[in-house]
């Protein structure tokens, strides 16, 4: 069966010519019938003329009939042609170009996803398409294939107006002249990026879904959730139906959501790929590592992958506390060694000679070591039992920081090195416990000092950074090493090469400080270059000056 | 408020016994009975006056809080004064030590060549306190 009727021209042409001449045929016979039978009298005659007559008449009334019918046709196949364009148009890109590569022809869909207008785009050669170098190396090669008659057909990395990536499906087929010469490449191209993005994303999706920890990606700036794991949904509680509704910010409180930020805040800004912090949901302590990710389109995403760390926090927990009770029972022993070794290094049990004077000291300076190592990790295990009070009041930070200065100086000296304050010339107040921010200082202070090269400086400076205050300790020693950036604020971490031997640590002073700071709502961190040196800062939020008026009795 | 003279220290632990009674007796020059056990020392309370008991808290059979009731609760000795040591320097503990009505908490450990100037400072300031407050 045609589709068309005017796919078949000639029978019916054929069909009209056949009509029209029994017509002219009839008429003609007819009238000479007629005619002759009216010079001859003859009924038989004029019978037959008027036979013929009517005949025509029928072949002619018929001729028009068919001919309606036949215009009705090819308006109805006509009509159906532009649909099928307009079809096409929606669905493929079909671009004609010459023997050089140059666009001749684009159709609709082309300017819709290419972004490019037919009058930009004719007569520009065929690689402004291509996505990269390796996609034009294909385009000259498909050419090649095409011009010897050939019909390709494949994918191609392309290239829009406006630089986004497209996958393209192609289909490039020659238009043959009656000479047997090419005259143009016909390029049926259909967009499958999406299609190929959803594929890719569900290749992903299958292999992220069964991971052991939780997984999801969200928006940077709305936090909407566009995508979260099985083990993401049973911790939220979330259903995977139900998705797009949901926001990161509903799994953290208040105080949780500010702390958040303040971590997201240079992964948003582009300062740092990623970023790790800990925190809590329901089912206890977790860790989570968060990615920035883009697109071939520009377009950003936040990974966060949630780590359960229960059982990691039990094991460090029953570490302290085992330690803790051992740190009690060794304040006893240490009590007489120390008593004694300091009767002995005063003098009061007389002179000793000067080498048994020297072992003493070293006997002394080395049970101070150990007591230090004794109070840090009470300290520690009474931070992390939340047994050691905060009492928090509004404080200026720049009083801190001259206070600081001030009595640590003589272990500066000692070092050799000076502190440099750069304070603020407005009050810094923060909502914190003075007597626990000086630990935190003296902790930052000693480690620069011990690391900084002799005769140097050791600078203390406090920021405004809009919300916060950052206070900052920086040293111009070794810096910090790659590998042991990740574990710095761990307990009993000390670094190869950042060890000094005239004065020890007791590998605990980084991890007080980070429970400090945290049990006061703020963020500890570091930024460090080997041989250059490293800084250590703190941020807590701002407090008004009203939390202190508050606290001067109301005079009447 | 008289001068403090005479301490009753008590303490299971013999070496420092010995470290208290040199940073006591040689560094500072108080009149120092000293015991190893709550029981001894109460035996011992029959036929001493001190001022002031410089008490050991954790010690088997009966612990520094312990004797120190069982002091108070004598009328004989109810003005003797109370200063507690401790290994355990957490500050629930410190409070508990307090509440019961003890001058103060020294934590081990403790500096020989400031011990004495310690004591005094807490015995001067302290009792001075309670006094005003009766």
């Amino acid at each position: 069966m045609p589709k068309y009727l005017n796919d078949f021209p000639i029978p019916n042409m054929l069909a009209d010519l056949g009509f029209r001449f029994l017509v002219v045929l009839g008429l003609s016979a007819g009238v000479v019938s007629l005619v002759h039978s009216a010079n001859l009298g003859d009924a038989w005659t004029k019978t037959t003329a008027m036979f013929l007559l009517a005949s025509a008449a029928v072949a002619s009334v018929l001729n028009i009939a068919r001919t309606r019918r036949v215009a009705q046709r090819i308006a109805v196949n006509q009509r159906s042609v532009e649909v099928h364009e307009k079809a096409l148009n929606q669905h493929t890109i079909v671009m004609a170009t010459d023997a050089r590569g140059r666009i001749n022809s684009v159709n609709q869909k082309f300017t819709e996803t290419f972004g490019y207008q037919a009058d930009e785009i004719i007569g520009v050669a065929t690689t402004v398409l291509a996505f990269d170098d390796e996609a034009k190396q294909t385009m000259f090669q498909v050419r090649k294939h095409v011009l010897d008659g050939n019909v390709w057909s494949g994918f191609h990395k392309l290239r829009s107006q406006s630089g986004c990536f497209i996958t393209a499906q192609i289909t490039v087929f020659p238009k043959i002249e009656q000479t047997g010469a090419v005259s143009e490449l016909v390029s049926v191209i259909t967009d499958v990026s999406s299609a190929m993005a959803q594929s890719a994303e569900k290749g992903r999706n299958d292999v992220v879904e069964v991971l052991p920890d939780g997984v999801c990606i969200y928006d940077p700036s709305s936090f909407e959730i566009t995508y979260a794991n099985k083990v993401f949904r049973r911790r939220t509680g979330w259903s995977a139906d139900n998705l797009d509704s949901r926001s990161i910010t509903n799994l953290f409180s208040e105080s949780q959501l500010s702390s958040l930020y303040r971590n997201l805040g240079p992964l948003l800004k582009g300062e740092r790929t990623q970023n790790v912090f800990e925190t809590e949901d329901e089912f206890g302590p977790v860790e989570v590592l968060t990615h920035v990710v883009e697109d071939m389109d520009g377009k950003r995403s936040l990974i966060s992958v949630m780590r359960d760390i229960t059982e990691r926090k039990q094991a460090e927990d029953l570490k302290l506390s085992s330690v803790s009770t051992v740190s009690h029972e060794l304040r006893t022993p240490l009590t007489s060694i120390k008593g004694a070794l300091r009767l002995l290094d005063s003098g009061v049990m007389g002179d000793m000679e000067p080498n048994v004077a020297k072992l003493v000291n070293v006997a002394h300076r080395n049970s101070d070591r150990l007591l230090a190592i004794v109070n840090d990790i009470l300290t520690l295990e009474k931070l992390q039992n939340g047994d050691l009070s905060i009492d928090t009041q509004a404080v200026d930070l720049r009083d801190i920081l001259s206070e600081a200065a001030e009595s640590n100086a003589p272990f500066a000296a000692e070092c050799n090195v000076k502190f440099v304050v750069l304070s603020a010339d407005e009050p810094a107040f923060v909502n914190a416990d003075p007597n626990r921010l000086m630990q935190v200082m003296s902790n930052l202070m000693s480690n620069a000092a011990k690391l900084s090269p002799e005769g140097e400086a050791v600078t203390l400076k406090l920021c405004d950074c809009e919300d916060f205050w950052r206070v900052s300790v920086a040293d111009n020693g070794p810096g910090v090493p790659e590998h042991a950036r990740d574990t710095l604020f761990d307990s009993f971490i000390q670094v190869e090469g950042l060890k000094n031997k005239k004065f020890a640590s007791t590998g605990l002073g980084l991890t007080i400080c980070r429970e400090i700071i945290r049990q006061h709502g703020g963020i500890i961190s570091f930024e460090t270059e080997v041989g250059k040196g490293t800084t250590f800062y703190f941020e807590l939020e701002k407090s008004s000056r009203d939390a202190r008026v508050m606290d001067v009795p109301a005079v009447a | 408020m008289s001068e403090l003279r005479t301490i009753l220290h008590v303490d299971d632990d013999e070496d420092i016994l010995e470290i208290a009674r040199m940073a006591l007796e040689l560094v500072d020059n108080f009149e120092l009975h000293q015991f190893s056990s709550g029981p001894d020392a109460l035996e011992g309370l029959k036929t001493l006056s001190p001022q002031l008991l410089l008490l050991d808290v954790m010690m088997p059979g009966m612990t520094g809080l312990q004797m120190s009731e069982i002091v108070k609760s004598d009328p004989r000795h109810g003005d003797i004064a109370t200063i507690f040591m401790t290994a355990k320097a957490e500050d629930t503990a410190s409070k508990e030590l307090l509440d019961s009505g003890a001058l103060d908490v020294i934590t081990k450990p403790f500096d020989p060549m400031s011990l004495g100037e310690q004591i005094r400072t807490i015995w001067a300031t302290r009792k001075a306190a309670r006094l005003q407050a009766i």
